[in-house]
């Protein structure tokens, strides 16, 4: 047998379900014509994408600027170089998977799930790698302040971006929730590496890294709480 | 009102039509969508039915389909192939639907019943054991073939439904190929 004749054998299928009755159809029009009204088109992935992104890089200069840049001065060029280019990919890949999200049948070449791992697993690389292992003093009272920060600033990050992609109708709501939170938890990452003084590897992989892992299964859950709501409701 | 055709040649010349009448259905025509509902309802009921599925769960899911179309309406741009767009989300209706049926059967003492099949008889004499070949193979592959030749979507529609590659839905369906063929020329 070749793939013709298997071809030809299930085109042969597409033909033999059976019709829908007319009374089916008119049912499902009459329940969506009850509601109808006229709405206005989603704007194009790349339109979200740097709205998204605007967002981001305005909040975070903001932050920034309020926060101070302790950290900036304990950073090598190389350093500063790797990190802001881990951020700035991250917030683009972040923002770029919102906007695929946003609209239902969008060509996504990296799934949310491959975005966050690759982003998270460089991330955490980079830090192990480009900063001092030292042995940590104070590890937890030099620690905590900082993810009680970066949590704070996610927090207000989240709802905002929020605001800008709300018009979506994401299918996935985990991945949707856990893109979001990751976003926010960049933001609050991005806002630390510049504000902290303890720029030391243990301290950033186990106080920054907690803040984008907290607030990415925050999302999750959020988002899986928010569906099991809304589902009981209808 | 001529439904969506299921044969693959047939769909890419009413995609334009489609996509037309999708945006008077954002426009708020009324007319609109029930020439789309008596358009896309077959070819979504054919994608939705599963071989071991009644016919009263896919009716149930098409509809579902239809609300969740409707509430989403405004994400589809009239720029964008529209076919991907709504099986995309007929495809997570479908496995909500799984889901949900799961759920409930294990809340529930099955009775022994013969359900009704989804699909009509009207098949070749060969048709029942390719729909049960097809329903044996991996649920991705089974995915894809279904797409690409019973509901007759091109190879980038069926990866953006997918949120895939084409790369990745031409090795799925090379690979569903081999399976079906070995397992017809077996059964032969």
């Amino acid at each position: 047998m070749d793939d013709r004749q298997l071809e030809t054998m299930l085109e042969e299928q597409a033909g033999s379900a059976g019709p829908i009755s007319p009374e089916m159809q008119a049912r499902i029009a009459g329940s969506l014509t009850d509601s109808l009204r006229p709405v206005k088109p989603v704007s194009s992935v790349i339109v979200s994408l740097l709205q998204i992104a605007a967002v981001f890089a305005i909040f975070a200069v903001a932050l920034v600027a309020v926060m101070g840049t302790a950290g900036l001065a304990r950073m090598s060029a190389v350093q500063l170089g790797v990190i802001a280019a881990l951020i700035v990919a991250g917030a683009g890949l972040f923002s770029l998977s919102l906007a695929w999200q946003m609209r239902p049948g969008s060509y996504q070449f990296l799934r949310p799930a491959g975005i966050l791992g690759i982003f998270g697993v460089g991330l955490l690389t980079g830090m192990a790698l480009l900063f001092p292992w030292v042995s940590p003093q104070a590890f937890v009272i030099q620690g905590w302040p900082c993810l009680a920060s970066g949590l704070a600033v996610a927090a207000p990050a989240a709802l905002l971006v929020w605001l800008v992609v709300r018009r979506g109708a994401p299918l996935s709501m985990s991945a949707w929730g856990a893109t979001l939170g990751a976003t926010a938890g960049l933001l609050g990452v991005t806002v630390l590496e510049f504000q902290c003084p303890h720029q030391e590897a243990l301290h950033l992989l186990v106080w920054h890294g907690s803040v984008l892992i907290i607030t990415t299964a925050a999302g999750i859950v959020i988002a899986r709480t928010a569906v099991r709501f809304f589902r009981r409701r209808a | 009102m001529k439904a969506l055709p299921g044969g693959r040649a047939e769909l890419p010349a009413r995609t334009e039509q489609l996509r037309a009448l999708m945006v008077r259905y954002q426009a708020g025509e009324a007319r609109a969508v029930e020439e789309l509902v008596g358009r896309l309802s077959p070819a979504l009921l054919r994608f939705l039915s599963g071989p071991q599925l009644q016919v009263s769960d896919a009716e149930d899911i098409l509809q579902e389909t239809w609300l969740r179309i409707h509430r989403a309406r405004h994400t589809y741009r009239p720029s964008e192939p529209l076919l991907p767009w709504v099986f995309a989300i007929a495809r997570h209706a479908q496995l909500d639907g799984f889901r949900r049926r799961q759920r409930r059967g294990r809340h529930e003492v099955l009775v022994p019943e013969v359900p009704e099949p989804a699909r009509g008889e009207t098949g070749t004499a060969r048709a029942p054991d390719i729909l049960r070949l097809l329903d044996e193979l991996p649920g991705s592959q089974k995915e894809v073939v279904w797409m690409l030749k019973v509901s007759g979507m091109s190879l980038e529609d069926v990866a953006r439904t997918l949120g895939s590659s084409v790369g990745a839905i031409k090795q799925k369906a090379h690979r569903a190929y081999s399976t079906l063929r070995k397992r017809l020329e077996k059964g032969a």
